[in-house]
């Protein structure tokens, strides 16, 4: 009974304490506060983690720009000033990490075009199943034909376009969030998104 | 509105990124125009078709991934530290260090938990002994737990604190070190180490086990923890008793990871793809219902595997 009492008491009191928005996060972090710093990591890494792995179909650079891009978190933290989102301030580094491993690879595929797949790298579709002959529309769609051509398309847009459409139809970025984060105006974004659309559209527009 | 204007627009219109006064326009068109109708359906099917390709992240290499991080940090503060203003304890990486704001976010999150386990927690009082067994009261009458740690051989090692430190070594088929376990698995100041003990509970069996790790998953507070206790929970898939705990995640919980997970461990037995018929309606239901477009589609992609599910799309 006492406990219970102490407990709703407890309750009452703690309400306020119990806010712990991300701003106070971040400023411990800053002060040095390892559990801060994991609790911010932890409300991000999993999207920046999926981001970089769809990107670049590759377990190993996925891994290395969790890495890298953390570890700068971890070291610029210090003076992180609050003039934009953290949110932001992380997908900037983010972006660029991708954008730069993006551009590599496009250059080593010019130089070696079998490395895609020599490498071991992972198909991004080779787990969507395979559909029956049906006629039905719906189940047409996941055939392997689309996704062999979307994963074309995909390969196929600029190192840019291909993160601004990762960020908008993946992440589900706003176009404002997506043109802060690579330093563009949203504007630049919104072009570079439709630019993308209309690729994905006229790839596929045969099949659907 | 020409029909080229409009559909130029559709993909902004589905990513709700027009304006106000386009997106009345857009619409306004298409309710008068069956060829954009038709134009919108189509784009409606590619950014579906686009977003099924998608690929979750493997649980093992998020974990992973952030063990290796916290190697780097370790290595990094112990380098940096004579220039840091505070001392970084990564020894003790996601953990808390006893400062002042980490206190106060400990009692946070300890009071969100009272809030969903205070009933619990009161029908427990009665074999309340403190000093000589452990207990979720020992907790709170002033024993507090540091540290837990496998030790190699299926041995656990538990710091614990009160008034003077002590240490309890053994497995978990020691009775005694299993209740400590049992206990730090709720242990409401540190997140840490409940995702520990959990990690160190996912090898042992039992119902007792099985009842801890549920009630971290209903009701931690702290999304790591409950994701760290849904996994462990894995082994007991086949139990109706998990799997209806399972089905509640997927309902109630606010985080989509977790539910994204919970949607794996509901179609999965020893890793491989697993549908009861029940667990096939849960995901139909989802793949209407839920509001997260990666999960929805996740649904439908296990359903697709699925040959039981077939004909119903
Ligand atoms: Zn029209």
């Amino acid at each position: 009974m006492e406990t219970q009492a102490q407990a709703v008491g407890l309750l009452a009191v703690g309400a306020a304490n119990a806010r712990t928005d991300e701003r106070s996060l971040i400023r411990a972090a800053q002060r040095g506060d390892s559990e801060a710093f994991e609790q911010l990591v932890r409300s991000y890494d999993t999207n920046v983690l999926r981001m970089a792995y769809n990107l670049l179909h590759s377990e190993e650079d996925a891994r290395d720009i969790y890495q890298e891009a953390f570890l700068r978190v971890f070291k610029k933290l210090p003076e992180f000033r609050f003039d934009s989102a953290f949110s932001t301030w992380l997908y900037r580094i983010v972006a660029n990490l991708c954008l730069d491993q993006i551009r590599k690879r496009k250059v080593r595929k010019e130089e070696n075009p079998s490395v895609e797949t020599s490498s071991g790298e992972v198909d991004r579709l080779q787990f969507v199943p395979e559909s029956r002959a049906d006629v039905d529309p719906q189940r047409q769609l996941l055939s392997n034909e689309v996704n062999t051509r979307i994963h074309e398309v995909l390969n196929s847009l600029s190192p840019r376009e291909r993160l601004v459409f990762e960020m908008r139809h993946y992440q589900g970025m706003r176009l404002r969030a997506i043109g802060e984060a690579l330093g563009v105006t949203e504007e630049a974004a919104k072009n570079c998104l439709f630019r993308a659309t209309q690729k994905m559209r006229a790839a596929l527009g045969d099949f659907i | 509105m020409s029909c080229h204007d409009a559909q130029t627009k559709l993909s902004f219109y589905l990513y709700g990124e027009l304006d106000f006064a386009e997106e009345e326009a857009v619409e306004q068109h298409l309710a008068e125009c069956a060829f954009c109708q038709q134009a919108l359906a189509r784009e409606k099917t590619w950014h579906t078709a686009a977003s099924a390709g998608y690929r979750d992240v493997p649980l093992d290499l998020l974990a992973e991934c952030r063990e290796d991080l916290r190697h780097t940090l370790r290595a990094e503060a112990a380098a940096e530290s004579p220039r840091r203003r505070f001392s970084f304890d990564w020894g003790s990486l996601f953990r808390i260090t006893p400062n002042r704001w980490s206190y106060q976010l400990a009692l946070g999150s300890f009071l969100v938990f009272l809030g969903f386990a205070g009933g619990r927690l009161v029908n427990r009082m009665p074999d309340l002994n403190f000093g000589s067994g452990p207990n979720t009261a020992s907790l709170l009458g002033g024993a507090h737990i540091r540290d837990i740690q496998p030790s190699g051989d299926g041995q656990v090692r538990i710091l614990v604190d009160h008034v003077d430190q002590r240490e309890v070594v053994g497995t978990l088929r020691d009775e005694n070190v299993k209740r400590w376990v049992l206990a730090a698995v709720q242990d409401p100041n540190d997140p840490g180490i409940r995702v520990d003990s959990v990690e160190i509970l996912a090898n042992d069996g039992g119902n007792d086990v099985r009842d801890a790790l549920l009630d971290r998953v209903e009701h931690d507070p702290n999304a790591a923890v409950r994701l760290k206790a849904l996994e462990a929970l894995q082994h007991f898939s086949d139990d109706p008793v998990t799997r209806n705990a399972i089905v509640s995640v997927l309902q109630r919980d606010s985080e989509p990871a977790l539910r994204a997970a919970a949607v794996d461990v509901l179609a999965s037995a020893n890793g491989k793809l697993v549908l009861t018929p029940e667990a096939a309606a849960t995901l139909r239901q989802l793949a209407r219902s839920e509001r997260d477009d990666y999960l929805r589609l996740r649904c439908l992609q296990i359903l697709q595997a699925d040959h039981d599910a077939f004909g119903i799309y």
